[in-house]
């Protein structure tokens, strides 16, 4: 799941994050509020997990590696 | 009493004077931890006869009447289908519909398309407001919300008229918190503070760009536009944000924390950037309840194949909506177009171009991006001054 995630994220933002998983996401510009959109959907259907949008902390899921955690913890 | 049966909201002696008196029971009565939910109301309402007369007053009471109804009878009937049911999609796209038709209504009057005399201050907020509970109840976020706080929400007379736009679970978090005194003295001086600064900002920096702005309105010669689109740019900023900050401390002093509107605008990177900073009560809602929800629509059912694609559909849509929101003349619409058009090809440009993706975090070319933004929305402004089209149609005759 987790590899699924990060291939997620690379799709949205073109970089891999295997090896900088602390990386913020909205503070150096990697995602805005159309990758959020973005995001929200693949993991919908990759995974299976439904996010509400407006639901959504940014604070919570501000780099790869809370991501993970957010999204394990969904499960 | 003639002095506080015609009031205007933050303007004139007569409106700080009634403030004041209704302002001290509320301070009283939030330092000893209780809370002044209905005290608030009953405020909220006194401003509004206050404020609003004869036909403006009916209507307005006519409108929250109504927006209530489809409010109460749209939660009791989506409780009978399921979020995957057809109906329920079309159920909400009439409700929406529904709400939004009193200002369309409005605005198709004030160009005359219309013959029904809709409108009166405020409306286009209060509706901001109405279709955002409709939308959460669509989405079947829980509601805890009683109708006082409905009530109260949409008409909280600092925000009633122009905002900032709050959000009702937010604001019912507010009105219904009891705040301890450090708590609440710590909200109270930030109040006092957003209020003075506000009136610093509209009465005096405001006032000072107006003055010298309307040295430049008696030619239609091209050239005089340049330096009215700075002062003008920085009066709207200076009229538009020192409203938004009375309107944040005089809510602050009945112990609601509205958001901000404004966020040093003139700093702005690039024009998404612009957009976190400028009028951000609005564009955060256009985000969270337009822009969000059209481009998950296009991703899931692959309307487009370019993700570039479905972005700058989502910006036009989006920034279109929103100069319409402000009125359907050209001038508004045009606005709408551009920063559509802006936010576009920011998008493009950002993802495509190896010279930004290298230089992103250069000092230097921060400072270029701030400094090209920064034209690139005064000329905005200019646009929504309705004097750019003026003086262009001028030179057209003249031609």
């Amino acid at each position: 799941m987790n590899k699924t995630i990060l291939e997620i994220l690379e799709n949205i933002c073109d970089e891999d994050f295997s090896d900088s998983l602390d990386v913020d996401l909205f503070e150096d510009g990697y995602i805005d509020s159309l990758g959020l959109a973005q995001l929200v959907v693949e993991v919908e259907e990759e995974l299976g997990i439904e996010l509400s949008l407006t639901d959504l902390n940014r604070e919570e899921i501000s780099t790869p590696q809370k991501i993970i955690d957010f999204l394990n913890n969904q499960i | 009493m003639d002095l506080f049966t015609d009031i205007t909201l933050f303007e004139g002696i007569s409106f700080w004077i009634a403030f004041i008196i209704v302002a001290l029971p509320a301070i009283v009565i939030l330092f000893l931890g209780k809370r002044i939910k209905f005290y608030t109301l009953t405020i909220s309402l006194l401003f509004i006869v206050s404020v609003y007369h004869g036909n403006a007053l009916y209507q307005l009471f006519t409108f929250i009447l109504y927006q209530l109804t489809l409010i109460y009878g749209y939660r009791l009937l989506s409780k009978k289908y399921s979020e995957k049911n057809k109906t329920y999609f079309y159920l909400g796209c009439i409700v929406i519909f529904l709400s939004l038709l009193p200002i369309v209504i409005s605005r198709l009057h004030q160009r005359e398309l219309v013959a029904l005399p809709v409108g009166f201050l405020g409306i286009s907020y209060i509706t901001f407001r109405t279709i955002q509970i409709l939308l959460d109840i669509y989405d079947k976020k829980e509601q805890h919300y009683s109708i006082p706080d409905i009530f109260l929400f949409i008409l909280f007379f600092p925000t009633i008229s122009s905002g900032p736009i709050d959000r009702s679970e937010r604001f019912r978090k507010d009105i219904t918190h009891q705040y301890l005194p450090k708590e609440y003295a710590n909200i109270l001086s930030q109040g006092i503070i957003n209020i003075f600064l506000g009136l610093a900002y509209k009465q005096i920096l405001g006032q000072f760009f107006y003055t010298h702005m309307n040295e430049y309105t008696h030619s239609n010669l091209p050239t005089v536009l340049i330096p009215y689109m700075y002062l003008y740019g920085f009066y709207l900023f200076f009229d538009f944000a020192g409203y938004s900050l009375m309107a944040v401390g005089t809510a602050q002093t009945f112990g609601v924390n509205v958001p901000h509107n404004f966020r040093y605008p003139f700093i702005a990177k690039d024009f998404k950037d612009f957009w976190e900073r400028w009028h951000i009560s609005l564009s955060m809602w256009f985000r969270d309840y337009l822009f969000s929800r059209y481009v998950m629509w296009c991703i899931r059912k692959k309307i487009f194949r370019n993700r570039l694609y479905t972005a700058a559909s989502g910006y036009m849509i989006t920034m279109l909506s929103m100069g319409a929101w402000h009125g359907l003349s050209f001038s508004y619409l045009c606005y709408g177009c551009y920063h559509g058009l802006m936010l576009s090809l920011t998008e493009i440009y950002q993802k495509k171009s190896k010279f930004h993706k290298k230089y992103r975090k250069n000092k230097i070319y921060t400072a270029c991006s701030i400094a090209v933004t920064f034209q690139l929305t005064m000329l905005g402004f200019l646009i929504f001054s309705g004097r750019f089209s003026e003086v262009l149609l001028s030179v057209w005759r003249h031609l």
